[in-house]
């Protein structure tokens, strides 16, 4: 599904992204870990396609297509989905009409006509039941005056309206309380199905006892220095990321 | 010999051949004619002014041009859905045939049509907030104007339909159209105007207008301009508003277009307990100016005013808020705050904003604020990696940012229709 060789990237002419290689199948869930600074997020935003980022080596395909020359919007209609690590605050837009004019997007990329609206709602309703998302909040701007959990849980519900082939998960965790983890976790599982794959970013292990990962990788100054199964995670908690970098 | 001042005071007195009828001989006309010829245009020098170039203005022989032999579709200035009471004017002149009057428990029409039948009340309150000499502009329209509204609103009367002022200029040549509107709401009445500006097929148009408001005790004015003219039609807009005890006055002014757009609004808070709402947006590109002066005058304890504009400028337009509040000596527990917020989407577009407090009490809630920025770009890349496309997403971005005042349109039918144009505009 996701086939990355060699990519490096920078920004601001700093080399961030040292030579990536990575592949992902259908049904596989992987995990990256790794001490701040060390390209996690750069990963994920060089994927979805974050313009600050110049890629400079390497390629990235994605189920045969190459990526890279693709519009952000090009490569979510493809079936790419980024959850923010920090998402960000739409005064003015609601959660309806953004996600209704997401959904349409797709629906045009592959030639569909608007979903009519009954059916759209009635796609709102299930999937805000799958993270426990209060109805008000739709009618709310984007993010706006959300707390940290509402954010991410936001996050989840886009994800679930969109249905991505491959979902990447930046930091999902960070700033969740034990509660809003658990619902964040359920969601992303439930949307889990044999065709699709994830793509796991966190600092800490605590996220992986939710969602077990198949594959765990430590990245480290822009590579990956070491892949393993879930057993890699346990052993990152438990010896910190110092014998890492020896 | 004529110096430049003199030269600009001829050239604008060029477009009158007929005196303003009801005026005609007054006492009124010749003091705002005496004020015109003794004052100058107000120029950069002037505070309030350093950043409205006026030179266009004045650069040009007008015409005036009766409103005959021009055909209107109703679709062009009527608003979807709206019942209202419709005034008409056209290149400043009443077109009593497009006008419409529907209802039963208020005094509107053309002021020409009103002043003899209603004469005591025209003569009590026009010209009543001393507007003719705020500058040589308002002196002009005391001593010059062709018509205008004239809206009376009894005691205890709640008016259900509103009052539509359409102001339409069509005409081939050069002209200039002043309208004179009165409004008087007397206490524990409400009445909703909206004021609305359109032109087709105009060469060069100088709308000149100038209108007085007297809110009485207890009285609810929900006032909303719309500027919507041609690309090259210019505008100077005064309005002021004599506000008294409980009342509340509510205006909301969308400029969507015109070369040149200066409004002015001049509030003065008499009487205790009184609410103000300004709220504006404005939408600029090409070279256009728009200009925003607000006065806020709170002279007495207790009352609150607040202010927010927005605005989205681009190409190599430009955009002035100049906004004042004045919080006398004695006005305690006076609550004031200020916004203007902008976004300009390129290098050339230009924002000037100045709020300014100008408080003399001690036991005031005050506040003022001005943000400019360009289009967020995380949030930006953030829709479009939902597969929204830029154009979309960034039409979604602008219109969500003007939203909030979009939303302080009262009327629903109204509120659509901006919303309509709007949209239009953002490519949302």
């Amino acid at each position: 599904m996701l086939k990355i060789k060699n990519l490096k990237a920078n920004i601001e002419g700093k080399e961030i992204l040292r030579g990536i290689n990575l592949e992902i199948k259908p049904g596989e869930v992987h995990a990256i870990m790794g001490p701040n600074g060390s390209g996690k997020s750069t990963l994920a935003s060089v994927l979805a396609g974050r313009d600050i980022f110049e890629v400079t080596e390497g390629t990235v395909e994605f189920n045969g297509k190459n990526i890279l020359d693709m519009s952000p919007e090009d490569r979510s209609c493809e079936g790419i989905f980024l959850a923010f690590q920090y998402p960000v605050e739409i005064p003015g837009v609601s959660i309806t009409n953004f996600i209704k004019a997401a959904v349409n997007s797709h629906r045009k990329y592959r030639g569909l006509d608007p979903m009519p609206p009954a059916e759209f709602l009635k796609l709102m309703k299930e999937k805000k039941a799958l993270v426990e998302i209060e109805s008000k909040l739709t009618n709310r701007s984007v993010n706006t005056g959300f707390s940290g959990g509402e954010k991410k849980k936001n996050e989840i519900f886009q994800m679930a309206m969109l249905e991505p082939k491959l979902a990447i998960l930046d930091e999902t965790d960070s700033g969740l309380d034990i509660d809003a983890l658990r619902i964040v976790a359920n969601g992303v599982n439930a949307l889990k199905t044999k065709d699709n794959a994830s793509l796991v970013i966190t600092h800490y292990q605590r996220l992986l006892d939710y969602i077990v990962p198949d594959f765990v990788h430590v990245l480290y100054n822009g590579r990956i220095v070491r892949s393993g199964g879930k057993g890699l995670a346990l052993e990152l908690e438990e010896k910190g990321y110092d014998w890492i970098k020896e | 010999m004529q110096n430049k001042e003199e030269i600009k005071k001829l050239n604008i007195l060029s477009a009158f051949n007929n005196d303003f009828p009801f005026l005609a001989g007054s006492r009124l006309k010749s003091q705002a004619f005496d004020f015109y010829k003794n004052n100058q245009f107000p120029n950069l020098k002037d505070e309030g002014w350093r950043q409205t170039n006026l030179s266009s203005i004045f650069n040009t022989d007008y015409k005036e041009q009766k409103a005959s032999g021009i055909s209107l579709k109703n679709e062009f200035y009527n608003i979807e859905n709206l019942q209202a009471n419709t005034l008409v004017f056209i290149n400043g002149f009443y077109a009593e045939e497009y006008s419409i009057i529907i209802s039963k428990n208020l005094i509107v029409g053309s002021i020409q049509n009103l002043t003899k039948k209603q004469k005591e009340l025209f003569n009590r309150y026009f010209e009543s907030t001393g507007v003719l000499s705020e500058n040589n502009f308002t002196a002009l329209n005391t001593a010059f104007a062709h018509d205008g509204a004239f809206i009376y609103v009894d005691k205890n009367q709640q008016i259900t339909e509103p009052v539509h002022i359409v102001n339409i200029n069509s005409s081939g040549e050069s002209i200039l159209a002043q309208t004179r509107n009165l409004v008087v709401v007397e206490r524990n009445s409400s009445v909703q105007i909206i004021e609305s500006y359109l032109s087709e097929n105009i060469k060069n148009t100088f709308t000149n207008v100038v209108t007085e408001i007297i809110a009485g005790e207890n009285a609810q004015i929900n006032w909303i301009r719309i500027q919507k003219e041609a690309e090259n039609a210019k505008q100077m807009n005064h309005l002021k508003v004599i506000q008294n005890a409980n009342s509340n006055f509510s205006c909301n002014t969308i400029t969507l277009s015109g070369t040149l757009v200066r409004n002015n609004i001049h509030v003065n808070m008499n009487g205790e307990g009184s609410f103000c709402n300004l709220y504006g947006l404005y939408l600029t590109g090409n070279k256009q100016l728009v200009d925003n002066y607000t006065f806020v005058n709170h002279a007495v304890p207790h009352c609150e005013s607040r202010q927010v504009y927005k605005g989205i400028i681009d190409d190599e337009a430009s955009a002035v808020f100049f906004g004042k509040v004045l919080v006398a000596k004695d006005a305690q527990k006076t609550n004031a705050n200020q916004s203007n917020k902008n976004i300009l989407l390129s290098e050339n577009a230009r924002i000037n904003s100045k709020p300014q407090l100008e408080i003399y009490a001690d036991d005031v809630t005050c506040s003022h604020g001005s943000t400019t920025g360009q289009l967020d770009k995380e949030a930006l890349f953030y829709l479009q990696s939902r597969g929204i496309s830029k154009e979309k997403a960034r039409g979604m971005l602008l219109y969500g940012f003007v939203s909030e005042i979009l939303n302080k349109i009262e009327n629903e039918n109204v509120r659509n229709e901006v919303d309509k144009w709007v949209k239009h505009i953002l490519g949302e």
